[in-house]
């Protein structure tokens, strides 16, 4: 619900919007692995991890790629 | 009102400050008595009704027992305790597992079965278990039966060890009521070094491996082989600390005002073989057990098979003693065949002598012990056998994929557990002492309060042994 406000928001101001959510859960079902969560705290839950920020990285890079084309 | 909890602070400052202005032992124990009350009576004072119905019931009945001289009535007043005490037990522990258990047989039939909403007292198991001791001592003589109902119900109800143990036999407390119980600054100094010793175990040590343990057992099919390992690992030592840290805490709380409780644990992690183990682990429970079930069984007098036999029913009811569910009668019925394979193999080979076999056995035996009571941990932390299957399964290796958690602050619990255990096992099986008596030592404890209010997870939790 909140994602689709923000994803209509972004749309009428033109913004580009961007969901890790799906590239999340699939990295989730390949890997095993949470993109949340550390060591320290716990797992899956929290602020996203160093894997989640290279998979966000990822998306980011993409769509300025896309963007600057 | 937990011990670890800021309320129950504020509640023995009030209780020490009301006691010290109390010169006459007769008043100080109605203040002790009242106060008991007060502490059962702030999770729910319905049951304190209960509580004093049994209490009062027991009371009778020794007396009873005493002055009867025909043994058949005196058979027949023991009886009456025993349903009195083990018909509270069944009603408000064991029915709805009793139901639940008989349910598919009862639907099957074509009978609606209900599920009762019953509150299950806390601590019921231990008061229960410590007031049948006083009237089986009783019955068998070995005690007296007291005259004092005060003194008697304050044994029944003595906060300290109210909710959940150490199990106190009437031969333990009462002949305590002999003796004055002035506040003394000796008592305090020890019991507060005591009770800080256990509220570490419990807010340090405990709570956070709970952190880590319960996400895992909640889950255990997400999370890979070596997590589910090392959670397991984990919640061996968070039930050990928490429970040794409560029990900790009431031998202290009991010091303070000035009555010794008999020691609950002496170190079980370095356990050689389960017997061993149960030496060393909840041992009031298990002298409990061997005294007042395996041994009127008949022990170990009754030839060999009839022993096992003894052994498995001790060790089931045993582990249905810790709660009315299933897994925990697999616990109790894993240690039950331990514990007689053990003695299958121990008559056979004869006692060992000290030392036999040198290290290389001694560490095979440990592991073996240690890994066989961690396994046993899995039925008894588990929720149901679905979960408990699931982590075994995980533990095997039969998938071992999953998160990798490997919690950075367990770890360390788990490692200062270890320093401390192998501490104490070198210096004779004693724990570090605080000793409030040097001035260094109020710096060590400023220091290792600090340490608490940095690295304890904030809230207190409820302990382990509460629910039961």
């Amino acid at each position: 619900m909140r994602q689709a406000f923000f994803r209509r928001y972004a749309r009428r101001h033109q913004l580009v919007f961007i969901d890790p959510s799906d590239e999340f859960r699939s990295e989730f079902e390949r890997t095993h692995q949470p993109r949340h969560g550390f060591q320290n705290s716990v797992m899956g839950s929290g602020h996203i991890n160093a894997p989640g920020h290279e998979v966000l990285g990822g998306l980011l890079a993409r769509a300025i790629v896309a963007e600057t084309r | 009102m937990i011990f670890s909890s800021f309320e129950f602070f504020v509640f023995l400052g009030l209780v020490l400050a009301i006691l010290s202005q109390v010169r006459d032992e007769g008043a100080r124990r109605n203040v002790l008595l009242v106060v008991s009350y007060l502490f059962y009576g702030w999770w729910d004072w319905r049951f304190c009704f209960l509580r004093f119905g049994t209490t009062l019931i027991d009371y009778l009945v020794a007396r009873r027992i005493e002055t009867a001289s025909a043994p058949r009535r005196r058979r027949a007043w023991l009886l009456a305790s025993l349903i009195s005490n083990l018909g509270v037990l069944v009603i408000f522990k064991y029915m709805n597992f009793f139901i639940g258990s008989l349910a598919p047989l009862l639907q099957s039939a074509g009978i609606e079965v209900p599920h009762l909403k019953i509150i299950l007292p806390v601590g019921i198991s231990f008061f229960t278990f410590q007031s049948m001791s006083y009237v089986i001592d009783v019955y068998r003589g070995s005690l007296r039966a007291t005259r004092n109902l005060r003194d008697f119900t304050l044994f029944v109800a003595f906060f300290p060890q109210l909710v959940a143990g150490p199990i106190v036999r009437g031969s333990e407390f009462l002949p305590q009521m002999d003796y004055f119980h002035p506040l003394k600054r000796s008592n305090l100094q020890a019991g507060m070094e005591t009770f800080i010793r256990g509220f570490t175990k419990k807010a340090l040590f405990a709570d956070t491996l709970a952190v880590y343990v319960d996400p895992v057992f909640a889950h255990p099919a997400a999370y890979a082989s070596l997590t589910c390992w090392l959670a397991v690992t984990a919640y061996a030592a968070q039930i050990y600390y928490d429970f040794s840290g409560y029990t900790d805490m009431a031998i202290g709380l009991g010091r303070m005002l000035g009555f010794e409780f008999p020691v609950n644990f002496r170190h079980p992690c370095r356990s050689l073989n389960i017997t061993e183990f149960w030496r060393r682990w909840h041992i009031t429970l298990s002298s409990w057990l061997r005294d007042y079930l395996y041994i009127p069984l008949g022990g170990n007098r009754s030839g060999r098979a009839r022993t096992y036999v003894n052994l498995m029913a001790t060790m089931l009811l045993g582990g249905l003693w810790h709660g009315a569910s299933w897994t925990f009668v697999v616990w109790g019925a894993l240690h039950g065949v331990a514990l007689a394979v053990h003695k299958f193999f121990t008559e056979r080979r004869g006692p060992s002598r000290a030392g036999e076999g040198g290290l290389p056995q001694a560490l095979l035996s440990w592991a073996g012990t240690f890994v066989f009571v961690l396994i046993t941990w899995v039925f008894f932390r588990s929720s149901d056998f679905d979960t408990a299957r699931v982590m075994l399964s995980k533990m095997a290796f039969f998938d071992p994929s999953g998160v990798r958690w490997y919690h950075v602050q367990a770890i360390t619990v788990l490692v200062l557990a270890v320093l401390l255990h192998v501490s104490a096992v070198l210096r004779g099986d004693r724990s570090p002492r605080l000793d409030l008596g040097r001035p260094l030592a109020w710096s060590g404890l400023a220091a290792l309060l600090l340490v608490i209010l940095l690295f304890a997870p904030f809230g207190s939790n409820p302990f382990i042994y509460f629910q039961f």
